[in-house]
């Protein structure tokens, strides 16, 4: 056993004033809650049968019961309250409050706020931490938040991201997610059959739809999908940066980095890159090169 | 095997939590059990055995035991100082911090976040059933140099660290505020070196961040506003760009313009923009179906990034 004792004390005195709240919980779940294997928690569960207050007789220790792999606390000792926060995870969950916060509505903000104030005075913390967002919440949002509650449809009028057509789609959104700048709404789409991403900013407008549908399938067989392979200059990093979920490796070359790319939509894929000129290269594959190169000359044929 | 250091550290705590007066170390080393060993390796064992319950945040107070015979100081801990209570927290507050704390799946942050909110769970409030996120945050995971941040910029310690800017270079700096701004994490503060507040990108911090000097070393402005800092459009130096969109084309583009003038094929923008790098970016997006119209310099660039 390798693990520090200054480790297992902690998690040792913290393990009964949460056994007093979940008396009868299974050492399994106890396990899994303390993130230790079953193994460890049954050890640390035998250390602690046999620790109490000076005198150690049977008066004086901790009495607990665990024989039937089940764990009840009838006597903790001094152990009834649980520890005050450390500052690591007080910190850690003032800046998740915080994250919370700002994407919430204007009522949960409120909540939040009051509770932030709450922690940070009993605790003795200052705010150290800002977040600041392009897109908060807003009334689409909202609606959308809604239906996913109620699992309602809605019709979108959706600004597609790689063709920059506006189309009607009707959609059953199961999620909504925020990563970089911007909101995402994770739906089944009835239009096209299949499941889809949305981006918040390119939906124009929206309806509920009342009537009850029953999410499909989506199919299994994606079709191939094709490697991509590209080059982005150190100048051309914040592209990296700013689509982190799609880059699938990338390895440190001269002046940058050699990137691949997982399967996106392509459309938009050479939209983007155009934008970075001479500091992004395909590798491969050729159609997308093709693409690019296309993408890059309708633009020039306008000045000359 | 039977770990007698943990089991000895968990029965001092018990002892010192249980005592109201303090008490001495021969008491101590009398009836806590584990204490058994010469005198002098007895005295080393409890000077180690106070530093680590005191790095697990438990105050152990010294004092002295009677004012007319001043023999040994005694010690306890205080049941105050020892738990968590925050008042009135409620079932709601108990669910939003539970959701808050899975917020960093498989970041440095994770076991703070755990273990702190099994130590909420541990008041015996039940958490709000109701209370569920459909809302996912796929931001850039913090690393643990936020925790060492938000230490330094509480007792104002300043910041050492190599930074990846156009090139690498060593940083000093007062920070301010830790910020997450559209979904990247950056440290804001003054530059001891360009005398000027600054932020940095996290990402680009290379190796650890490391505090340095004396603590109270420096005071932040008391009406300091991370939003003062961020790159803004300033009204003043704004440029300017006259812009033809096609008839029912680039429709979001649209809506961040002023409209000119209306012809059979096109329309004409006139758009604000602060860095011409992202602007261009955003209008080549759009393909041919934008036209820069004005500045010349504008289009030059434009050229030069298409490879004209």
């Amino acid at each position: 056993m390798t693990e520090p004792s200054i480790t297992r004390t902690a998690r040792a005195l913290d393990l009964i004033p949460f056994l007093l709240e979940h008396q009868g919980i299974s050492v399994e779940e106890l396990a899994a809650e303390f993130q230790v294997s079953q193994i460890q928690m049954m050890e640390d569960l035998n250390l602690l049968f046999v620790c109490g207050l000076p005198g150690y007789t049977p008066l004086e220790l901790i009495d607990m019961n665990f024989e039937d792999g089940f764990v009840t606390v009838s006597d903790p000792q001094v152990l009834d309250k649980p520890r005050k926060l450390s500052k690591p995870e007080l910190t850690t969950l003032l800046v998740s409050l915080e994250v919370m916060k700002t994407f919430a509505k204007s009522a949960v903000q409120k909540e939040i706020a009051d509770l932030q104030v709450k922690l940070q005075s009993v605790l003795d913390r200052k705010p150290t931490i800002d977040v600041v967002v392009k897109e908060s919440i807003d009334s689409k949002l909202e609606e959308i938040l809604h239906a996913i509650e109620k699992g309602s449809a809605l019709d979108i009028h959706y600004l597609s991201a790689h063709s920059d057509k506006e189309s009607w789609r009707k959609i059953i959104p199961n999620r909504v997610y925020f990563e970089g700048r911007h909101a995402y709404v994770e739906s089944w789409c009835i239009t096209s059959q299949g499941e889809r991403v949305f981006r918040l900013d390119r939906i124009l407008e929206l309806r509920l739809d009342a009537k009850a549908y029953v999410p499909g399938v989506e199919n299994p067989d994606l079709g191939k999908v094709e490697e991509i392979s590209l080059f982005v200059s150190n100048a051309a990093r914040i592209f990296l940066e700013e689509n982190a979920s799609i880059i699938a490796a990338t390895e440190r070359v001269s002046n940058g980095y050699q990137v691949s790319v997982s399967a996106i939509d392509q459309g938009w894929l050479v939209r983007t890159m155009a934008g970075f000129g001479p500091e992004i290269a395909v590798i491969q594959p050729l159609a997308l090169k093709n693409a690019l190169s296309e993408h890059l000359a309708s633009i020039r044929s306008l000045y000359v | 095997m039977a770990d007698n250091k943990t089991e000895r550290l968990i029965n001092l705590t018990l002892a010192l939590l249980a005592t109201k007066r303090f008490l001495k170390k021969s008491e101590i080393f009398r009836t806590v059990q584990g204490y058994d060993a010469s005198p002098e390796s007895m005295d080393r064992m409890f000077e180690r055995d106070k530093d680590d319950l005191r790095a697990l945040g438990i105050e152990i107070e010294v004092g002295d035991l009677d004012p007319f015979f001043e023999d040994e100081p005694g010690y306890r801990i205080s049941r105050n100082n020892y738990s968590l209570e925050i008042p009135n927290l409620s079932p709601r507050e108990v669910a939003y911090l539970s959701i808050a704390a899975n917020f960093w799946k498989d970041s440095a942050l994770t076991p703070a976040a755990q273990s702190g909110i099994r130590k909420l769970k541990s008041l015996g409030i039940p958490a709000a059933m109701d209370l569920t996120s459909v809302i996912e945050y796929r931001f850039e995971s913090p690393k643990s140099a936020l925790l060492e941040i938000t230490d330094a910029i509480e007792e104002f310690r300043q910041l050492e660290f190599e930074y990846q800017g156009s090139e690498v270079s060593k940083r000093k700096l007062a920070p301010y505020r830790v910020l997450l701004w559209n979904g990247f994490w950056y440290l804001v503060g003054l530059d001891l070196v360009k005398e000027e507040i600054r932020m940095f990108k996290l990402s680009r911090v290379i190796g650890e961040i490391k505090a340095v000097g004396k603590k109270n070393s420096f005071s932040i402005p008391t009406h300091f506003e991370v939003t003062s800092v961020l790159p803004t459009f300033k009204p003043d130096s704004l440029n300017t760009a006259k812009v033809a969109i096609r008839k029912g084309e680039a429709i979001t583009l649209r809506s961040s313009g002023k409209l000119l003038s209306q012809s059979e094929l096109t329309d004409v923008f006139e758009f604000n923009y602060d860095l011409a790098a992202s602007f261009l970016r955003t209008l080549i997006w759009y393909g041919d179906s934008v036209e820069i119209l004005e500045p010349k310099e504008l289009q030059d660039q434009i050229m030069a990034l298409v490879g004209g």
